[in-house]
């Protein structure tokens, strides 16, 4: 009965039951965002499952260790993402991991590539790839608004940017996939 | 279903469809296992712990509902005053005290027993 009562509450009700140690509560949150936050970890650090890992488990310790610090009057979605692109930004200073991570294969000219066609899960990997060369912010910008749905505004509010900042980023982000491609006018087996 | 990039990357719908069927695996099991100790661990210094009557006792004293508590209080006051049955004026006690019991105690015959009959006892032999 317990259980039902658990699955049926909010994010940021789970959050206070967190602060009088509910581990129910805590399993229920962290089922609910585990994957979510792994894939923004694993996209944003390289395709690194070892630092996807690393940084999903940091997340959830600073709920253990600090849940007083989110305010439930805010949505816990945007908190925590907020906190996950922090921990990201922070990596990003700490090593620069932009010339770690790999590149599109520079090896394939654009002939080469139009002259096949390429599938779905391989377009995916190369628009991660190239996004690789972007800054940081506008990876999770994508990320933010394309995988996890969240609006201009709350992205906006969650990068602390202005809303114009947002709306280019992720208009420069389409617009240099595209130009980064532009040579694969070949269509596309999806 | 074949596709021009372009059209996939500069619409945001089939790029939001595309980037949402990707599948990058799930975390590994040992994560979850080590933040539950870090929750066991973490859990016994919250303020407040789970089975506590802390919340309880925190409202009683609190001025949160003080008409309620204080129409409580007047009740339970109110029962003293008006139920004469139950008083705790020690000249008029309302309970059995042992103590006070004058009981005479008379030698019972029957409860001695001559050396005599004690040596016939086989009983005790």
């Amino acid at each position: 009965m317990f259980r039902k009562k658990i699955n049926n509450t909010s994010d940021e009700k789970l959050m206070q039951l967190i602060c009088s140690g509910n581990q129910d509560a805590f399993n229920e949150l962290y089922n609910r965002y585990n994957e979510r936050l792994y894939y923004y970890f694993f996209r944003m650090l390289g395709n690194s499952p070892e630092l996807a890992n690393d940084f999903l488990q940091e997340v959830f310790l600073k709920i253990i260790e600090k849940p007083e610090r989110f305010n439930p009057k805010f949505p816990f979605s945007a908190w925590i993402f907020t906190v996950a692109h922090n921990l990201c930004k922070n990596e990003y200073r700490r090593l620069n991991v932009r010339k770690e991570v790999g590149h599109v294969d520079e090896n394939l000219t654009g002939e080469e590539e139009a002259s096949f066609k390429i599938n779905k899960d391989e377009l995916i990997n190369r628009i991660y790839e190239s996004l690789n060369d972007l800054k940081h912010e506008q990876r999770s910008a994508f990320l933010l608004f394309y995988r996890e749905g969240f609006s201009i505004n709350e992205i906006a509010g969650m990068l602390e940017l202005p809303k114009g900042t947002v709306k280019s980023r992720l208009f420069y982000t389409r617009k240099y996939l595209e130009d980064r491609f532009e040579h694969l006018k070949d269509e596309i087996e999806l | 279903m074949k596709l021009n990039f372009n059209y996939i990357v500069m619409n945001s719908k089939e790029l939001k469809q595309l980037i949402n069927d990707d599948q990058v695996g799930r975390p590994d099991a040992s994560v979850k296992s080590r933040l539950d100790q870090a929750f066991t661990l973490r859990s016994a210094t919250y303020p407040i712990r789970q089975n506590s009557f802390s919340g309880f006792i925190s409202w009683i004293f609190s001025l949160k509902a003080f008409g309620l508590k204080t129409a409580l209080a007047s009740l339970f006051i109110a029962f003293f005053l008006f139920n004469k049955d139950v008083t705790i004026a020690p000249s008029n006690p309302t309970t059995l005290d042992t103590t006070s019991v004058n009981q005479i105690i008379e030698i019972d015959s029957s409860l001695f027993q001559s050396s005599a009959n004690i040596a016939n006892d086989s009983v005790l032999l």
